[in-house]
């Protein structure tokens, strides 16, 4: 499983409000519907708090989402 | 939960109708064990002409496994008044609790064919064409009272109308998918004609074609259609590809002569995908022409997806078919699958994984991993059953029909012609699995229609699929299309 980046979303500039940590770019398993998507997104290392962008949630997010849903 | 579900009760208290005569009777769904396999009964007496018990269920999944409860629509419009009673107020009344996903609007009775099943009974050298200023007026009424549904053009054979397509394309302005309900054979014409029609439709925006289509022999043809039609189908088929039109293949399934053809009707079908995007299977009813006979040759739900089972060699499984969110859970079942480039179905959620819990994961096979990783890897390892009755139920209001038409236009329209991009390089999973699954999704549904024999009330007013009546109606469709076992319809005019 080949791990692909979201050049659209920059974890610089975001801090993780529980740990006072900056966000990393790392490796995500999104799970819906026991189908795994590997995204990379802004996540707190200290915590795995994970930031995911409303263009990503409100896009294919939740296109994937519809795709799997039943009529 | 109802009892007749939990299993604490073997009876289900419902409505329906003498199929002799037509009154309404208060009837009961029974359950019972015959030769070891589990059948329900639609059971009712008429004081005029006895009593009359019909198989409606016969086998696996049984019917306490089948269950989508949904609560009744709200802000549904309503066309008729309540005052002789179901199903005599059809048009829709205040009884009805389902709003339309797909609105059928019937624009000729003349046709091509003169199938021995048909349950319009059309082609009965009827000439008349509806004018299309006058369907023109009709689809705005559709589209105002139904809302954003899926519209079918139907008949008689569509494509006999010289207007369709200056129809279509104002169809096509008004709601998000428009259907063509065809025998296919104007798409098959010679010498390019059925071609240049198909590209024609294409241009107009016809969202998909619903091809008549029982079998893989000429033989089923023949029984079901009067004359061989094997060649035409596919050159049908062919010429829709071409001009980019997505095709469903549409049979009649009727026991004895093409029950035991749907495994390779399947293979045929899996085929011609991409531009083939799925099979709607269709147990023959007992209306219109067909009303009289009473052979047994009517196929129940279970009987058919375990047909597709033993038939498909094991491609399709019981667990992969799932009752439906829109019509009432005894009409259909739907199967969604990827296809590989290897020709195999993978699932893309099997009917027991619900909203629950995920007890396990699977990543999603993506680019080139997708046919190694194959039955190992959709959508598979979520909770067993139970929650399925609250965290799937439908309330009927009009965004979950409109996510059901979502369904419809992703499944069958998805993105004919084209084959999912396997060199994936710079996307994401997220675009790996909207590309693949637009491409390469494949839709195996079966439904079942009522007649008077099997008419459940329960399930007419939980209709989705209406048809327009003129001049301002819009009626479930097995509704419109009841008609007695003396050939008497209960909507349809009487045509000799």
């Amino acid at each position: 499983m080949s791990t692909a980046d979201l050049r659209d979303t920059d974890a610089e500039g975001w801090v993780c409000v529980t740990c006072g940590t900056a966000l990393e770019r790392r490796s995500v398993d999104i799970t819906y519907m026991a189908s795994v998507f590997k995204v990379e997104l802004p996540r707190c290392p200290k915590c795995g708090f994970t930031l995911i962008p409303p263009e990503l949630a409100l896009g294919r997010m939740l296109e994937a989402e519809k795709i799997l849903e039943d009529k | 939960m109802n009892g007749f579900y939990s299993g604490r009760s073997n009876e289900h208290s419902t409505e329906s109708v003498c199929p002799v005569c037509l009154a309404t009777l208060p009837a009961k769904l029974m359950r019972r064990r015959e030769d070891s396999e589990e059948i329900v009964l639609l059971c009712r007496v008429c004081p005029q002409h006895g009593v009359f018990e019909e198989v409606v269920w016969r086998g696996e999944p049984a019917l306490a496994q089948w269950h989508r409860p949904k609560s009744p629509a709200s802000n549904l419009s309503r066309q008729t008044a309540a005052g002789k009673g179901c199903p005599r107020d059809c048009g829709r009344c205040p009884g009805h609790a389902q709003h339309a996903c797909t609105v059928l609007l019937e624009i000729t009775q003349s046709c091509n064919l003169r199938c021995p099943v048909c349950f319009a009974d059309a082609g009965n050298g009827d000439p008349r064409h509806v004018p299309l200023d006058l369907l023109l007026e009709q689809l705005a009424w559709i589209r105002e009272q139904a809302g954003p549904v899926v519209l079918q053009l139907s008949g008689g054979e569509p494509m006999l109308h010289p207007r369709l397509p200056e129809l279509v394309e104002a169809a096509c302005r008004l709601f998000p998918a428009v259907q063509l309900n065809t025998n296919g054979i104007a798409l098959a014409g010679e010498t390019g004609k059925g071609a240049a029609f198909a590209e024609s439709l294409a241009r107009t925006g016809l969202s998909w074609v619903f091809l008549q289509f029982d079998g893989t022999k000429d033989e089923i043809f023949t029984a079901l259609r009067g004359r061989p039609l094997l060649r035409q189908k596919l050159q049908a088929v062919a010429n829709c590809k071409a001009a980019g039109l997505p095709v469903v293949l549409v049979p009649t399934v009727v026991r004895g002569v093409n029950d035991q053809d749907l495994g390779a009707l399947l293979r045929l079908a899996l085929s011609l995908a991409p531009a083939v995007r799925g099979v709607h299977l269709q147990p023959m009813t007992r209306s219109g022409r067909n009303a009289f006979a009473d052979d047994g040759a009517t196929l129940t739900l279970p009987e058919v997806l375990a047909e597709l089972c033993v038939q498909s060699g094991g491609m399709v499984k019981k667990e992969h078919a799932a009752p439906p969110g829109c019509e009432h859970e005894r009409c259909s079942f739907h199967c969604r699958y990827f296809l590989t480039r290897k020709g195999e179905l993978v699932p893309l959620r099997e009917s027991s994984a619900c909203c629950g819990p995920v007890a396990g994961t699977a990543d999603f096979p993506s680019g080139h991993e997708a046919d190694a990783a194959g039955r190992e890897s959709l959508g598979r390892t979520c909770c067993p059953m139970p929650p399925r009755s609250s965290c799937c139920a439908a309330s009927g209001d009009r965004e979950d029909v409109e996510r059901a038409v979502d369904v419809i236009l992703r499944s069958w329209r998805g993105d004919a012609g084209s084959t999912a991009d396997c060199e994936c390089a710079g996307l994401n999973d997220f675009d790996r699995f909207i590309a693949e699954a637009r491409a390469q999704s494949f839709s195996l549904t079966c439904m079942a229609f009522q007649d008077a024999r099997t008419v459940d009330l329960e399930r007419l007013r939980g209709c989705c699929v209406h048809v327009f009546s003129p001049p301002a109606r819009l009626i479930p469709f097995c509704s419109y299309n009841l008609t007695s076992t003396e050939g008497v319809p209960l909507y349809r005019k009487k045509r000799v």
